[in-house]
């Protein structure tokens, strides 16, 4: 497989079911879900609404606990969230009260390893150094001083990547971080991620969305999930390497097949309106 | 900001350069004064000259009138006090209680919003405190304190204590679950957490409280002044009232609403310095 690293799980999501109590009674949000992610590999989960990607996030990240089954990284399980797996949630990414420049030094800046060492591990001043290059290269020189409301979705989002990117943490966990943008927008934030993620292998990410095309473009594999309680319904791998040029490989027929699939999967389980 | 609103809901014409005189009039301070000057216009030379139902002539004072207790005020002092002393030594109370107040209330909010505990612990007495006017307590704290200070200042600190208490504790309960989530994310430590996260996304919640309590203590304290003291515009009001120097009892509700407003605005200023971010 390609993109790919050795063959040791990076994360391995064992039988793992979740239930929500509601009231009296049980709302099963996921269904013995089992995916393994390994080091470098990108994995995209799409679903119908309410199939419980969030849920299976939230457990990733260390937020919420399973059920049943158990999750695992590198051999560990999970008990709770760390740095390790950064986390990029549906909204309220970046902290209004701080500018650009600040929210992306943010957690390289304040956050701390497991062992209590500076999350950046570097010293203040590199962080800095490290942190203006980054915001050059992700397009946001000219805005480091400004505040959330003073710029575009478009320019928060990055920002948010940013912040995670200064770390450099070992797994991305993506739950829909671009759904607010253009389409234009969006596709740029494609390239700049799969531009970010180059060359930095073992970096491992799980992004969450309701995009098939999104999906197809940034896996190395993709999984379906079913109508809630969610399932693993399909497994598709995208056998092509990153970076990967949107205009080129949507014309391949290897790739619109892995489109394809994918899509057959997910357009029975969307809701139709004309019945 | 709110002028460019207005506009906006007016339909936000196009200024035409005709009306050019009504326009730099309407920009002006003197446009908002306007309906202040009516009243007291109206006052001076038709109320005043030819009475309002059911109050005597003589006890309605004027404008004019107010004017020269107002001189007299500057000139002579009150009861062996210059005016200044008599402001300041309301303004001095409410500073001194507010400050008091603010200072266990802050903490204690913060403690009981990062504590559940602690917050659900608490939280049915103040709650229950809080909507008792301050002026049932006056009564309580002269008895336990007497007519001196203390008693004032401690009735101006509960008021504002009970009103910043619950501002912050729902600052910090209203602090965004995701802001919360990455936070833990990036393992921050728990200071850092208070510090850079909670104390942030909590301050607007946290400064209408200290606004609000700032207000309600200069409200107080004209109350508890009206009951026992020597100095201050409350006692000046009550004293003069026994007189029926009426004209020198509107200056000191005059002087009560001027810094009401003076304090509203260096609130404001505060707000818009560390607030900008907020809310757009
Ligand atoms: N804390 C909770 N308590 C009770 N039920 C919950 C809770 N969180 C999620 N659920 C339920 O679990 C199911 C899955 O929710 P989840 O947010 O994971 O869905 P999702 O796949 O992320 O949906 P979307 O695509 O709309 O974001 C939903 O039916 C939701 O109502
Ligand atoms: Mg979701």
């Amino acid at each position: 497989m390609t993109g790919a690293g050795g063959a040791v799980a990076k994360l391995a999501i064992e039988n793992v079911s979740k239930e929500f109590e509601v009231g009296q009674g049980k709302v099963a949000a996921l269904a013995d879900i089992s995916i393994e992610v390994r080091a470098g590999e990108h994995v995209s989960i799409v679903g119908p609404t309410g199939c419980g990607k969030t849920t299976l996030l939230n457990m990733i990240a260390g937020f919420d606990f399973p059920t049943r089954g158990k999750i695992r990284r590198d051999g560990k399980e999970i008990t709770g969230p760390g740095p390790d797996r950064a986390v990029i949630f549906q909204q309220a990414n970046i902290f209004p009260w701080l500018t650009v420049r600040d929210n992306v030094l943010f957690a390289a800046k304040w956050g701390t390893q497991e062992d209590g060492r500076p999350l950046g591990g570097k010293g203040a001043k590199e962080y800095e150094v490290a942190a203006d290059s980054l915001i050059r290269e992700m397009g946001l020189s000219g805005c480091e001083h400004l505040y959330p409301y003073q710029i575009s979705g478009g320019m928060k989002a990055r920002t948010a990547l940013a912040r995670l990117l200064l770390f450099s943490p070992q797994m991305l966990l993506l739950d829909e971080p671009f759904v607010a943008l253009d389409a234009q927008t969006r596709s740029s934030m494609h390239r700049l991620l799969m531009r970010m993620m180059k060359g930095t292998d073992g970096k491992s990410v799980v992004l969450i969305t309701h995009d098939v095309d999104e999906a197809v473009l940034l896996a190395d594999t993709v999984y379906v999930l079913s109508r809630r309680p969610g399932r693993v319904v399909d497994r598709i791998d995208v056998p092509f390497g990153f970076p990967r040029d949107y205009a080129v490989i949507s014309r391949d027929p290897k790739f619109l097949a892995c489109r394809y699939k994918v899509l057959d999967r997910v357009e029975p389980m969307t809701i139709k309106d004309e019945d | 900001m709110v002028e460019e609103r207005r506009d906006e809901r007016a339909g936000a014409r196009r200024p035409s350069a005709e009306w050019s005189w009504w326009r730099l009039y309407r920009n002006s301070p003197l446009y908002p004064l306007t309906f202040a000057a009516v009243l007291l216009l109206t006052w001076q030379f038709v109320i005043a000259r030819y009475g309002f139902p059911g109050v005597p002539v003589r006890y309605l004072g004027s404008p004019l009138g107010a004017g020269e207790a107002f001189v007299r005020l500057l000139l002579h002092g009150y009861s062996g006090n210059p005016l200044w002393v008599q402001i300041m030594a309301s303004v001095l109370r409410v500073v001194t209680g507010f400050l008091i107040g603010a200072s266990v209330a802050l903490p204690l909010g913060l403690l009981m919003g990062y504590y559940p505990a602690v917050g659900n612990l608490i939280a049915p007495v103040l709650n229950f405190l809080r909507p008792i006017p301050a002026l049932a307590f006056i009564p309580v704290a002269t008895i336990w304190f007497g007519t001196g200070e203390t008693a004032k200042i401690v009735v101006i600190a509960m008021t504002g204590f009970l009103y910043i208490v619950l501002g912050s504790w729902l600052g910090v309960r209203s602090v965004p679950q995701d802001y919360l989530r990455a936070a833990r994310n990036y393992n921050l430590s728990p200071v850092r957490l208070l510090r850079l996260v909670v104390m942030p996304s909590a301050l607007p919640h946290i400064m209408t409280s200290l606004r609000t309590g700032m207000a309600l203590c200069w409200a107080v304290v004209v109350a508890a002044e009206l009951i026992a003291a020597q100095q201050g515009l409350g006692f000046l009001i009550e004293d003069a009232s026994t007189f029926f120097k009426i004209n020198t009892v509107y200056v000191g509700i005059a002087i009560i609403g001027l810094i009401g407003i003076l304090i509203e605005f260096i609130f404001a200023a505060v707000e818009r310095r560390l607030l900008h971010w907020v809310g757009r």
